[in-house]
């Protein structure tokens, strides 16, 4: 990597916060989202706060972040320019597109902004899919690596530490690369007050997908039904008269058949 | 009593004490510029209440004698009231010295008899302070030479007074003094008691020596005073008269905070003038560190510390700043040294601004630091950081769904201000009451309470939003605003008047801080309005549950930050079969942080002992026998409830909120 | 219909998935169960274009692989280079009028979606969801090459977690045992890590616990800790204060034992065990070893 100037562009999207309690909405085929808070999707704050580390250790590092969705994602933009990144573009885009198209259209995005690095966090905890990063690198014809915790310079090129069970593979490789993190070394930063005010006041401009030369269409899969969270609460009770045994082999039964997680 | 300053003496007098002002003047000055660093602060409300402060704090020295410094606080205050009179009496000396007028009463053997009596009484106080110094050294004190000396001046001060008194009354009969007061002063004053001890002849010359010495050294005090914390005798009649008469538990508001650039204090000029007044205030008692929950638990934390590394680093740098106001200051000794581990301890419980006699307002400094370290460099520890960004997006710091928090109340018929819009009262349930299980008992134990009372009241439900408390205590002012905000406008579209609440945190932030952002209404904790529902007897309780002992907890913000000591006891005192126990010494204003204020319930503590874990020993150390130990606070229960735990008692001593002891005993129609 | 499955290995041996998919596909039309061999580890580009290469040459209508870490990178890759549709971590699928109907978890599990994925598609299924039936053939896939050496990004070297041994990390686990202080004592903990050894699970700790020094501060659940997601999450002898709670209320299953009745995590238990820690534990364990082995 080089050794200053490096660019990076943080791909996000907005979703219902964590915290939201999802309701099915009334089509049964999505979510309600009257009233519902939005945010960053979680592995998405990952990449940016891995990207801000790496400016924390090098001020010159530039770092961009785009979305491709509707209006109310200026809002996670925001948020991102407050936590330190330079600069975000919003693609306008709705339902319509699928993966492949958000893909396309950040690629068309990354051949006019060159950075050296694009980050995405491993899936976005709406539709959990975990598309749009393996089909940008596609895409752009770059290399991808998945499950990405840290990023070191090494060289002209980068190494890239992918978490698997027991440790971490580390792969190295020319720029430019797609990233998709699964965790920073710290947790995403609060921004500072100074940063939300400055972030306030940033331009954000504005492209449509077929600005970007991007229609719509590209194969999907497409939601048909959605059934409603289970219930918490209300469980079963077992207590043990005597024989725990049997209460052992009743529990172990329930978890294998019933909720089918053994 | 004629001075010995005929002719030319008076001249070379007025010379010395010329010269001595002076100095005095230009030291005192010196101060009053680096003072002037500090940013503005307006602290002239309330003029009566100020008043009110100097006679009895400053005059009547009210925070000196309390819990446990009793003895300590007598000795200081004799010490202080003898200064007076002896002022009074050296203002006499130099105005007979110097121009031959007289201070009114002075001849009489009433004054006499005062001003003897104080400058014995102040000697033995200066012994046995001097003792203490040197063979008690409490353990928080910072024994310093500087004290000695000044313990020393004092003492030759009244011994030179006593001696010169005693050479006059030698050679003078006291029937030349006005008897005031009649037979009241006929017995002999110590000095004139002395007075035997005169060897005849050397009465005039010891006369002379000892008022030259005397008057020499009261000048020696004046221009060494400025440059020792023994300035406090001054800048105490100050600190007093610029105390924060807001309440307590109200931390001061940025104002319009999104034009603003800087926030919180990150260097000396962040501070205001009156804190840093503090700091030449401080008379490095070591009272605040005495009884600061975090020092006794072993965190870097030290109140004192905080107050004079602020003082120092305001004495070393200042001048340079005076000098160049571009100069780049840096950061108080206490950031860089041990980083903000010692801020991030605080459980801004107010023990130390309590125990403080020169009302030196500790917690407003550490926000201070903590909103520098959160607004500006977004710096909070990462579970602070969790807790703040949960406030943000789901209304409670422990990332419950926004939607869920009226989830509590479903079956028990309690209507929201929707339903009910012409309810007397909102009941504020609040983060922990609306999601910790544990508190939601005490929530529904509330509803009962007010329903047998025949209390009109409604929730607000999921349109109710955290307080803000947290934040605004972890340096987040921004997000206090926000959250603050979005309450007060949903309070005032439903029209809400008066309000309950069951968590002092909720109380203390919406009585004391809403109204700086326009949020007025009246709040009552539902321990006080428990009791005035008994008093009214409109709650009435039956008898029949075994009889057990139950010690009370103090909640600091209910406590300390809000005075409310006596409510919470007679409502325990009312419960049938309950006998109240106290967790004496650390009860009432004494009482010992849970741990978990200031935004603590939500961050890590890893340095020496858990805070809730001392304050189950301590209640286990009383051997009251208490089954139960009763608080009415949310966090203290949540606390108590994992301090019972770790020390492995929760089946000898339970921790409930003194509204569940009600609740359980309440007569059901 | 003609289906293209890639198979997995760990440590030599095919996983289960491989079997679980190839067994269940045979339902869907033609299947063609393919390894692919030529580099040391998977890797993101040349496992792709290996595949995708297959696919084209042998006309496949579907792609399957397994919904594990590698898998599932692979498979969405592949989808894109093939231009095919694609769903993730599916826990089941059928053909209905020419199409797959998936299942599959969304918004990060708290809602179970049914999705119509038009032909040609890619899909990756998650372990588990395909129980395999009794005396299936050992299934014997192809070896298709990949070549990675002119591939810009190389491996080069792992790196072992010091600490976290052979168990799973927390954030990662689809099952996690964690202990409060009602196992009285870091002594005990041998019972626990006994039980997540058996399901395959990371082990946690309450706040109390990891502040006592019974376990180390990694493990912490909870508001000052980790918040986690698994599908099954076990809470032995933890009480259920909010600031454990606020850590793994989103599990999709909960199991609490305690023995206190009144604790306030049966309150939010799928399944309580109301009893003795100290005996329920071993004979859980037992009894979970013996499901798992006729699983």
């Amino acid at each position: 990597m080089a050794a200053s100037d490096v660019k990076f562009l943080v791909c996000l999207k907005q979703v219902p916060d964590s915290t939201v309690r999802v309701k099915v909405a009334a089509d049964g085929k999505s979510i309600a989202t009257d009233g519902i808070t939005w945010s960053i999707s979680p592995y998405d704050e990952y990449a940016i706060e891995l990207a801000l580390e790496h400016k924390d250790g090098d001020p010159s590092t530039t770092v961009s972040v785009v979305t491709v969705g509707p209006a109310r994602s200026r809002d996670a933009l925001r948020q991102a320019l407050a936590m330190g990144c330079d600069d975000a573009t919003l693609v306008i885009a709705d339902d319509k597109a699928g993966g492949l198209d958000v893909a396309k259209a950040i690629a068309a995005i990354v051949k006019e902004a060159k950075p050296d690095l694009v980050l995405c966090g491993k899936q976005a905890s709406d539709d959990d899919q975990g598309l749009v990063g393996p089909a940008l690198a596609e895409a752009l014809g770059w290399p991808h690596v998945g499950m990405l915790t840290k990023i070191a310079a090494a060289g002209d090129g980068v190494e890239l530490w992918r978490e698997i069970e027991g440790g971490h593979e580390v792969w190295s490789s020319t720029l430019a690369v797609v990233g998709l993190v699964h965790k920073s070394a710290k947790e995403p930063r609060y921004p500072s007050l100074p940063g939300i005010m400055k972030a306030k006041k940033k331009e954000i401009p504005e492209k449509d997908l077929a600005a970007l030369g991007v229609t719509p269409g590209a194969p999907r899969a497409e939601v048909i039904a959605m059934e409603p969270p289970p219930q918490r609460g209300g469980g079963k009770i077992l207590k043990a008269d005597g024989d725990v045994k049997a209460l052992a082999v009743e529990l172990a039964r329930l978890l294998h058949e019933e909720a089918k997680v053994l | 009593m004629i001075p010995p300053t005929q002719g030319l003496w008076a001249i070379v007098l007025l010379v010395l004490t010329l010269g001595a002002a002076a100095v005095f003047g230009y030291r005192v000055l010196g101060l009053y510029r680096l003072l002037r660093l500090g940013r503005d602060e307006a602290r002239i409300d309330h003029p009566w209440r100020r008043l009110r402060d100097e006679l009895v704090v400053y005059l009547g020295q009210r925070k000196l004698i309390k819990r446990p410094y009793y003895i300590r606080g007598v000795g200081h205050a004799l010490i202080f009231w003898g200064f007076l009179v002896i002022t009074y009496g050296s203002a006499d000396l130099f105005l007979r010295g110097i121009v031959g007028w007289q201070m009114p009463l002075t001849e009489t053997v009433a004054y006499a008899w005062i001003l003897d009596v104080f400058a014995v009484a102040v000697l033995a106080a200066v012994v046995i302070a001097w003792m203490r110094r040197a063979f008690v050294r409490p353990p928080r004190m910072h024994i310093v030479t500087e004290g000695y000396v000044i313990l020393t001046l004092i003492g030759f001060l009244m011994l030179t007074l006593l001696t010169f008194e005693a050479a006059w009354f030698a050679s003078a009969e006291r029937d030349s003094l006005l008897n005031l007061g009649g037979d009241l002063f006929r017995t002999k004053t110590p000095a004139e008691m002395l007075a035997s001890l005169v060897p005849p002849g050397a009465e005039r010359t010891l006369f002379v020596g000892a008022w030259w010495a005397h008057v020499g050294t009261i000048l020696a005090f004046a221009v060494y005073l400025p440059r020792t914390k023994h300035l406090h005798i001054v800048t105490t009649l100050f600190n007093v008269g610029f105390r924060k008469q807001t309440p307590r538990g109200a931390l001061d508001l940025i104002d319009d905070i999104e034009n603003k650039e800087t926030f919180g204090a990150a260097n000396i000029r962040d501070f205001s003038w009156k804190q840093l007044l503090d700091g030449y205030t401080c008379t490095e008692c070591g009272r605040c560190s005495d009884n600061c929950p975090a020092l006794a638990t072993g965190k870097t934390l030290d109140p004192q510390k905080i107050v004079l590394d602020i003082r120092d680093q305001l004495l070393r740098e200042g001048p340079k700043l005076l000098g160049d106001a571009k100069a780049e200051t840096t950061a108080p000794a206490h950031w860089v040294e041990t980083k903000p581990d010692e801020l991030w301890a605080c459980t801004t419980c107010a023990a130390c601004v309590e125990a403080c006699p020169v009302t030196i307002e500790h917690i407003d400094k550490i926000v201070d630091m903590r909103r520098s370290l959160t607004l500006m460099e977004g710096a909070a520890p990462p579970e602070a950081q969790r807790a703040m960004t949960n406030i943000e997006r789901a209304g409670n710091p422990w990332g419950e769904p926004r939607e869920t928090r009226g989830d509590w109340a479903q079956g028990l018929e309690i209507p929201t201000f929707a339903e009910k819009p012409d309810a007397e009262y909102l009941y504020f349930v609040g983060c922990a009451a609306s999601y910790d299980r544990r508190n939601q008992r005490v929530a529904r134990a509330l509803a009962a309470i007010l329903k047998s009372a025949g209390v009109s009241f409604a929730i607000l439900g999921a349109a109710e939003t955290c307080n803000g408390d947290p934040a605004r205590r972890m340096g987040n002012e921004y997000l206090f605003q926000l959250q603050a905000q979005q309450n007060i406008e949903t309070l005032n579209a439903a029209a809400v008047k008066k309000v309950i609440t069951s968590c002092p945190h909720c109380f203390n932030t919406i009585a004391n801080e809403y109204p700086q952002l326009g949020g007025n209404y009246e709040v009552v904790h539902a321990l006080p309005l428990v009791k005035k529902l008994l008093d009214e007897k409109k709650i009435t309780m039956t008898d029949g549950a075994a009889a057990e002992i139950v010690a009370y907890h103090d909640p600091c913000y209910l406590g300390r930050h809000n005075g409310i000591y006596d409510a919470p006891r007679d409502v325990l005192d009312a419960v049938p079969g309950v006998t109240r126990a106290e967790i004496a010494p650390h009860n009432r204003e004494r009482g010992f942080c849970c741990g978990a204020g200031g935004g603590r319930m939500w961050m890590e503590e890893k340095m020496g002992q858990r805070v809730n874990h001392r304050r189950v020993d301590q209640l286990l150390a009383t051997k009251s026998g208490a089954t139960k130990v009763a608080s009415g606070c949310p966090y203290c229960l949540i606390m108590l409830e994992e301090g019972v735990g770790a020390k492995g008692v929760q089946e000898s001593i339970k921790p409930v909120d003194v509204l569940e002891l009600v609740a359980a005993r309440l007569e059901t129609n | 219909m003609k289906i293209l499955i890639v198979a997995e290995r760990r440590d030599g041996e095919l996983r289960r998935v491989t079997a679980e998919i190839a067994a269940k596909a045979k339902a869907f039309g033609d299947t063609e169960v393919v390894e692919v061999t030529g580099t040391d580890r998977y890797h993101p580009v040349a496992h792709a274009n290996a595949v995708v290469a297959r696919a084209k040459s042998s006309g496949a209508d579907v792609v399957l692989t397994g919904a594990t870490l590698n898998g599932r990178d692979l498979a969405a890759r592949v989808a894109a280079k093939l231009g095919w549709a694609y769903a993730a971590d599916c826990t089941d699928a059928s053909v209905k009028d020419g199409a797959f109907q998936v299942k599959r978890p969304m918004y990060a599990g708290k809602v179970r979606a049914t999705l119509r994925v038009p032909t040609p598609a890619v899909l990756s299924i998650r372990p588990g969801a395909w129980t395999l039936p009794a005396g299936t053939e050992a299934v014997k896939p192809a070896a298709i090459a990949a070549d990675a050496s002119a591939e810009k990004l190389k491996f080069a070297r792992f790196e072992p977690t010091a600490t976290s041994g052979k168990r799973v990390s927390l954030s990662e686990a689809r099952v996690i045992v964690s202990g409060g202080r009602g196992l009285k004592g870091p002594e005990n903990w041998k019972m626990l890590e006994d039980l997540a050894d058996a399901l395959g699970a990371a082990t946690g700790a309450s706040r109390a616990v990891t502040d006592a020094g019974w376990r180390p501060n990694e493990e912490q659940v909870g508001q000052t800790g980790k918040t986690v997601t698994p599908d099954l999450y076990i809470a032995l002898g933890i009480s259920g204060a909010i600031q454990h709670l606020a850590g793994m209320t989103s599990s999709k299953v909960i199991v609490a034992v305690n023995k206190d009745p009144d604790a306030d995590i049966f309150k939010i238990a799928d399944y309580g065990v109301v009893g003795d820690l100290f005996e329920f534990l071993p004979a859980f364990t037992e009894a979970v070893k013996k499901t798992k082995a006729g699983a």
